[in-house]
């Protein structure tokens, strides 16, 4: 009964208008920055940080976080539409939406996306509101050991991300992991890897990366052939999801809102673990998974669903603890502190509208979105009626800002070129990509938090199998990894044929 | 063909871009006659960003002149820095946020810059509040009580700080040097994994500026010591280390350099202008807010104290084993 | 044998090789505290076997590639794309946002794929004031000014 009246409370403070209004430019901006590469939610929840400091802390907070989840709905655009992803929660997009654009299908791709991504985010504040004080406690329950495990989890199944040779996933997995271990040595701060370069310093960036091996390698792909004939079936196929696609997508969409919501909670690649996860989870549940990777709706629902279940996930530490989980988070961290307002155990009692009114303000950000970008999608799919002759300068210039933007730096310039160039001959050579963008986000996540266990546990890797949490994570990675290989043997040779034939 | 230029560019930008065109740069006589960049080399939103928007916002009123502030990250605060000493010309429209790892970080890898050598000391501003703490139901109540056991149980006492190299785990390594203690440093990544760890169980204590505030607050956490000058005002009751006995005051302070080679009058332009900037109560608001504190020095002190500090930084790193080969 | 994999697998070995012996310059560490090089030489290794693996079965599949990879490739263009992207990031901070952009794009609209001249340059410039506008004065990105000062 309480629960409700706070609620109540909550909704009384997002429906005042200035708060409806704020919440709008939030959800507008957020949008805008999702669908533009490079400059993420952070530039820009920065840039407006000034402007907050005249507003109520209600207002600053309700448009800020807007810019957050909206930048998340925003985000799988460009991934589907041209296959640039503007971060890395959005890399499993490009693997299904991009292909179901070639085929004329992006209305069904930019619409599951934005309806998943609705449901998801919807499901997340709900599970935010019942249960943030429990999910707390379990937050802190991870240490060092249980976050080993969890990254053990979330590399195991690179095995459902390979279409090809496993060798291959495996070495450009490893490669991804070298990647990402270069700068200063997160435990000793030595530098490694980093050629005295002060560039190299704080480590390659994942944007330049993952624009340059998808973006500018696809474009590369396309220009090497005569532009004559059309990268894109110019006739569009729908505009919004068909019955059929709903059937297919709705327990994907479930699914991929658990996983979004508990894996948001943790600290440190949340959105991103929680979509390749449950990319792999449905690959490995479809009783068609050769579709994976040639345009399976699935594909695209699951994980766009998670991400946007892991932004209400993420405010937990942040609301109940006075930690944030990313730099995001750190960033509404400030704004709250420079309007007096101390996140934190307490926080609930003493700021009560705050607190509920920020939650009720993404129910609504929410319902704005869809309203939002449904009617979006009709002109983006018009974007691909241009002639792939003007389109792929623009798509480059797109990169080129975007990838500028993030540092201010002519450096992550030409890393992005340089993984243009590694992302074409990966795709002649027949190498995956997508294995090496989740490996350089979770290795380094794994050699810290092994090393950091292996510190607190005095050398004993026992630390590893007495603690709950992370041996569940081991034992779910050992049956990831053991069950495919029994009926995967006969399956495989049915994959393998179908790819030589198309 | 300028003026034909700008009219192009007025008539396509619908005259948005006015402002942005600047006059060209101007003799010392007129400093400043265009706006102020002003770096900082940490991501935007955080402690140091905020402080620093709230001071550029303070300075230009007294400055007449916009400061900007330009966000470039990396290599634990120094690219900024460096960057600005290679390329920047001193002509005092291109200053830079001077962290304490620009001193210290020349000591561990081979760096582009000499910190005695490539800057011009401006102004030293502000500092952080530092402190440690352990978990409400822990048997120590005191930071005596923690020293004790600590000097009792070599090894037994794991701490989690921000980061290997910062300032939190080289002095908590000072402190132990002094003490004759042997503890165990756990490096978390940044503040939002101390809290936790500490919160936890998985450590023993933490060490980090104040985002620990809040569960000190709620009772969960209990604050055994802080590491300013003087006490704080939000934990009154809260000793410091130099009352305490260890004689360290520990505050990773920062100030504002312009590359070498400024004219002394632009400098003394710049620096009285900041000198007001800190006393505006927006700023002060901010800081307060921020857990962090004035620490003021002119510009002649802070070129000294710069000695000190990477005198300071050497001394540490090889305390440490940290320093580079060679 | 596959010679595309022959090619690259022999890369990946030495990237591996070279990975591991960066890890054991680093060190390994102990036990109770592994050191910087102990993911980085394992890695190292595994990218080595991983790689002879690749290497063996390129050796023994029947020769010759079903479809040759560069089959009406205009390497030549992929070439030009990325010179003139360099020519980019080379350009950017010394002539500015607008000028290089502009300049770039009018190259990228006329010589990969031949344009007409008022498509290409209409397009550039249009191009150019619109990301300007977008992300310069609503977005408020940083972006260089160049000589000129249109910043």
């Amino acid at each position: 009964m309480e629960l409700l009246q706070q609620i109540g409370t909550g909704f009384a403070v997002a429906l005042q208008p200035t708060n409806l209004f704020y919440c709008f430019v939030g959800v507008f901006i957020g949008t805008l920055i999702g669908v533009l590469p490079g400059i993420g939610p952070v530039g820009a929840m920065s840039l407006l940080f000034p402007v907050t400091f005249k507003a109520t802390p209600e207002a600053a907070i309700i448009m800020l976080a807007g810019i957050y989840y909206g930048a998340m709905y925003g985000g799988s655009t460009t991934s589907i539409l041209v296959n640039i992803p503007g971060e890395a929660a959005s890399v499993v997009t490009c693997l299904d939406g991009y292909q179901m654009a070639r085929k004329g299908r992006a209305g069904p791709a930019l619409g599951m996306s934005a309806f998943g991504s609705f449901l998801g985010g919807t499901a997340s504040i709900v599970g935010l509101m019942l249960l943030a004080p429990p999910l707390s406690q379990f937050a802190i329950k991870f240490g060092p050991a249980e976050y080993f495990s969890l990254m053990v989890l979330g590399l195991s199944i690179l095995i459902y991300l390979a279409h090809g040779s496993m060798a291959k996933a495996l070495i450009t997995a490893a490669f991804g992991i070298v990647l990402g271990l270069i700068g200063l040595d997160s435990i000793n701060a030595r530098p490694r890897l980093t050629f005295d370069r002060l560039e190299l310093v704080d480590g390659v960036g994942l944007v330049p990366i993952v624009m340059g091996l998808f973006g500018v390698a696809e474009v590369l792909l396309n220009v090497e052939q005569a532009l004559k004939r059309e990268v894109f079936q110019t006739r569009i196929r729908g505009l919004l999801p068909s019955a059929r696609d709903w059937v297919e997508s709705r327990w994907p969409i479930v699914r991929g809102s658990v996983l979004g919501f508990f894996l948001g909670i943790l600290p440190g690649g949340g959105a991103v673990i929680s979509s390749f996860l449950s990319y792999a989870l449905e690959k490995r549940l479809s009783k068609h998974p050769e579709r994976f990777g040639h345009g399976a709706i699935e594909g695209v629902a699951g994980p766009e669903t998670a991400n946007n279940a892991a932004t209400g996930g993420a405010f937990i530490p942040l609301m109940t603890l006075g930690v944030p989980p990313n730099v995001i988070m750190a960033l509404l961290l400030g704004a709250f502190m420079v309007h007096g307002v101390q996140p934190g155990p307490l926080m609930m009692k003493q700021n009560p509208g705050l607190f509920w009114g920020v939650i009720a303000s993404m129910y609504i950000g929410n319902l704005m979105l869809l309203v939002l970008n449904l009617p979006l999608i009709g002109m983006w799919v018009q974007v691909l009626r241009v002639p792939y002759r003007i389109l792929f300068p623009l798509i480059l210039l797109f990169c080129l800002v975007g990838v500028y933007t993030v540092g201010n730096t002519v450096f992550d310039i030409y890393v992005m070129i340089l993984f243009g160039l590694v992302g074409y001959l990966m795709k002649k050579l027949e190498y995956e990509p997508a294995p090496l963008v989740l490996a350089f986000v979770l290795g380094p996540l794994l050699e810290n938090n092994l090393r950091k266990a292996m510190i607190l546990s005095q050398g004993s890797f026992a630390i590893f199998l007495t603690r709950p949490i992370s041996a569940v994570c081991l034992l779910v990675a050992l049956f990831l990894l053991v069950s495919p290989l029994v009926p995967r043997l006969g399956r495989k040779r049915e994959e393998l044929a179908v790819e030589e034939v198309s | 063909m300028d003026i034909s230029r700008r009219d192009v560019l007025k008539l396509g930008v619908g005259g948005l871009a006015a402002g942005a065109i600047r006059p060209r740069p101007a003799a010392a006589a007129e400093f400043p006659a265009k706006p102020v960049t002003l770096i900082c080399p940490w991501p935007p939103g955080g402690s140091t960003d905020v402080s620093m928007r709230a001071l550029a916002e303070a300075t230009s009123k007294h400055l007449g002149q916009p400061v900007v502030i330009e966000n470039k990250p990396g290599g634990s605060g120094t690219v900024g820095p460096a960057t600005m000493a290679a390329a920047a010309k001193p002509d005092g429209y291109t200053l830079s946020q001077i962290p304490i790892t620009v001193f210290r970080l020349p000591f561990m890898i081979k760096a582009t810059w000499d910190p005695m050598k490539d800057f011009t000391y401006i102004i030293h501003t502000t500092g952080y509040t530092f402190g440690v703490v352990v978990k409400a139901d822990a048997p120590w109540k005191t930071w005596k009580e923690f020293l004790a056991y600590a000097k009792a149980n070599p090894g037994k006492v794991r701490y989690a700080t921000p980061g290997a190299g910062t300032t939190l785990h080289i002095t908590m390594e000072q402190i132990a040097h002094q003490e004759g203690i042997k503890w165990t440093q756990v490096p978390m990544k940044g503040g939002a994994e101390t809290t936790p760890a500490v919160l936890g169980g998985h450590v023993e204590a933490t060490a980090d500026s104040t985002g620990w505030g809040p569960q000190v607050d709620a009772g969960n956490l209990r604050l055994l010591v802080t590491w300013g000058a003087a006490r704080t005002k939000r934990w009154p009751n809260v000793p410091t280390l130099k009352e305490s006995g260890q004689g360290i005051v520990s505050n990773s302070p920062f100030g504002f350099a312009g590359p070498k080679g400024m004219d002394p009058k632009v400098v003394k332009v710049l620096h009285d202008a900041f000198r007001k900037g800190i006393e505006e109560p927006v700023y002060l608001q901010t800081l307060q807010r921020l857990d962090m504190e004035p620490f003021y020095k002119n510009t002649a002190d802070y070129t000294a104290y710069a000695k000190e500090l990477a005198a300071e930084a050497k001394a540490q790193v090889e305390l440490l084993g940290l320093a580079k080969k060679s | 044998m596959r010679r595309a994999d022959v090619a690259s697998s022999l890369f990946w070995m030495a990237l591996g090789g070279f990975v591991a012996w960066s890890g054991w310059d680093l060190e390994l560490g102990s036990v109770n505290d592994p050191g910087s090089g102990f993911l980085l030489f394992w890695v190292g290794l595994i990218v080595v076997g991983l790689s002879v693996g690749v290497l063996v079965s390129a050796l023994r599949a029947p020769a010759g590639p079903a479809r040759p990879i560069w089959a009406g490739a205009r390497w030549d263009k992929v070439a030009l794309v990325l010179v003139v992207l360099v020519a980019y990031g080379w350009a950017l901070p010394r002539l500015g946002f607008v000028l290089t952009t502009t300049v770039v794009l009018v190259f990228l609209f006329k010589v990969v794929e031949p344009q007409r001249w008022s498509v290409a340059i209409g397009g550039a410039v249009a191009s150019a004031l619109i990301a300007y506008l977008v992300f310069k004065v609503w977005l408020g990105a940083q972006l260089p000014a160049g000589f000129l000062e249109l910043g």
